[in-house]
């Protein structure tokens, strides 16, 4: 089942933030994203979107443009996000799949703010760079088993 | 690389990233091409535009992109004698080997994995062909 996240993050945000106020004193405010998602269109069939939040993908881009944090528009942060999902998914699917398959990505979606409507089978993957969590998350069901397979790449 | 600074670059970035545009070109600057003349475009249709017009001393592509991804370009740069010998380093975040394999059997002179180094791309560079050498 799909769902609108605007709305979601909306609806949720006064309980989430009443009670962080109540018990730690903090004030809560929606977060601020920028997300890029990589159709995998071959041999299998899925998404993968990286999710950063703004903060962190400006410190990001100042050390990739080797600029201020200030000297980035929305359309430039969210051309890094792709760039850096794009390079995430290759090696990911290079990861889980045998050395001799092929496979295929297709040009990268990208925007700011509330994701995509995903789907119901979604893994989502935490990460943290500098103490600042960003995530990747792998939509549909064909991806989300090949990622749970034990392949010769991706055996830890 | 030697030979190619003797004489005035012209290299084509291609890649519908201007992120991707910006860290290829710098790695060619580290790597000894900071005077050359550096052109970008964000697909491949505009790639092929660039060098009908302007003869390049090689060309830097990505492969998924807009329009005209980097193998179409390749192909049709190998297909059209007018442009046959421009040599076409390709980079890719889908480069397992097998997809490699194939781009080198359509003429590229490397296919480097995402992300770029510097050092990867003066490898690359090392196999362009020098100008006094025949065309492929």
């Amino acid at each position: 089942m799909n769902h609108d996240q605007p709305a979601l993050d909306t609806r949720l945000l006064a309980p989430v933030s009443e009670t962080l106020e109540n018990l730690a004193f903090r004030e809560t405010t929606l977060a601020s994203f920028h997300w890029a998602t990589i159709p995998v269109t071959a041999p299998i069939h899925g998404t993968l979107t990286v999710r950063f939040p703004a903060t962190l993908l400006r410190d990001l881009a100042a050390t990739i443009w080797n600029r201020p944090e200030s000297g980035f528009d929305t359309t430039l942060l969210e051309d890094i996000t792709a760039e850096l999902a794009n390079t995430m998914a290759g090696r990911i699917l290079s990861a889980l799949l045998p050395d001799s398959q092929p496979f295929v990505l297709g040009v990268p979606l990208r925007g700011s703010g509330a994701l995509p409507p995903c789907g119901c089978t979604t893994a989502v993957c935490h990460y943290e760079t500098d103490g600042r969590l960003f995530a990747v998350c792998l939509d549909g069901p064909e991806l989300i088993d090949l990622a749970n397979r034990q392949t010769p790449n991706n055996r830890t | 690389m030697g030979n190619l600074k003797q004489h005035p670059t012209r290299i084509l970035i291609a890649d519908d990233s201007s992120t991707a545009r910006m860290f290829i070109r710098r790695c060619l600057e580290i790597i000894g091409f900071r005077d050359a003349c550096f052109l970008e475009v964000a697909n491949g249709i505009e790639a092929l535009v660039a060098v009908k017009e302007q003869p390049c001393t090689f060309v830097v592509t990505d492969l998924t992109m807009p329009q005209m991804d980097g193998a179409e370009l390749l192909r049709t740069i190998r297909s059209d004698p007018a442009i046959a010998a421009v040599p076409v380093i390709v980079i890719t975040s889908s480069g397992n080997p097998a997809t490699v394999s194939a781009l080198l059997h359509s003429g590229a002179v490397a296919v480097l994995p995402k992300p770029i180094t510097p050092a990867r791309l003066a490898a690359a560079c090392q196999a362009l062909p020098k100008p006094q050498d025949p065309p492929a």
